[in-house]
């Protein structure tokens, strides 16, 4: 909760989650093994929840949230690697929320 | 012998259960109420963001701090005997009057509500007076 008060807010829901990753421009070695340099790849997780609130303190009326995920990452030759990531809630259990992050990553030695 | 005891009092121990299951079918759950309609007037009370529930289990009818029996014959639901719930279980004393569930549509201490529709998602009970329209939360 976001009101400073430490309870539980919501434990009846329902909720649907999606996610899946993949590459954008996988390219194969001769061992059809996928080069795992200058390689681009995504994943995205999404959650729509349906929330009652709780048996004490229902939601009146019921809530509907939306959260995803959205991430890119770029794998450079030498271990570089670059992630970006956007987060975002929808609705009113979570609020709009909105969020970035930027990671970069060297794998082995400088 | 001894394994004839043990029998015997295998036996006497599972005499002593009494097991009760009560299922009202659709009827049993947490139900919402997001409408009051008068009748004599085609009035019509929107609930649907006040705190309005009925708890329905068993042989119980749970409305607010009072506990009504309940009976269902058919399309028609009964509340009777209902009891008010005051702090502990010692206190609960016969309810006098309708005042702690009148803002949950029940006008006597005898209630007889007429099953207009009942689903898992809705239900609609209606007496001489009210109409009252149900969400199952």
């Amino acid at each position: 909760m976001t009101n400073g008060q430490i309870r539980v807010q919501n434990n009846r829901f329902i909720a649907w989650h999606l996610g899946f990753d993949g590459y954008l421009n996988a390219r194969m070695n001769e061992r059809g093994e996928v080069q795992s340099d200058n390689l681009l790849s995504y994943r995205v997780l999404t959650t729509f929840q349906k929330g009652w609130g709780t048996y004490k303190v229902p939601y009146l009326p019921v809530q509907n949230d939306f959260s995803m995920l959205l991430e890119l990452n770029y794998t450079f030759k030498h271990g570089w690697n670059v992630k970006g990531a956007l987060g975002l809630d929808a609705g009113k259990i979570y609020g709009n929320n909105k969020g970035f992050q930027l990671s970069v990553v060297k794998v082995g030695i400088l | 012998m001894r394994k004839l005891l043990y029998l015997i009092l295998g036996v006497m121990a599972l005499a002593s259960c009494d097991l009760h299951t009560y299922s009202n079918g659709q009827l049993d759950g947490y139900w919402h109420l997001k409408e009051i309609d008068t009748l004599s007037t085609g009035g019509i009370k929107n609930l649907s963001t006040v705190s309005s529930f009925w708890s329905i289990e068993g042989k119980l009818t749970k409305v607010g701090s009072v506990f009504f029996l309940h009976e269902r014959y058919s399309d028609t639901l009964r509340l009777y005997a209902p009891y008010i719930h005051i702090h502990n279980w010692h206190q609960d004393s016969l309810l006098k009057n309708t005042d702690p569930v009148r803002t949950f549509g029940i006008n006597s201490l005898n209630e007889h509500f007429k099953i207009l529709h009942l689903s898992g998602s809705n239900m609609i009970l209606r007496d001489s007076l009210l109409q009252l329209n149900f969400e199952r939360y």
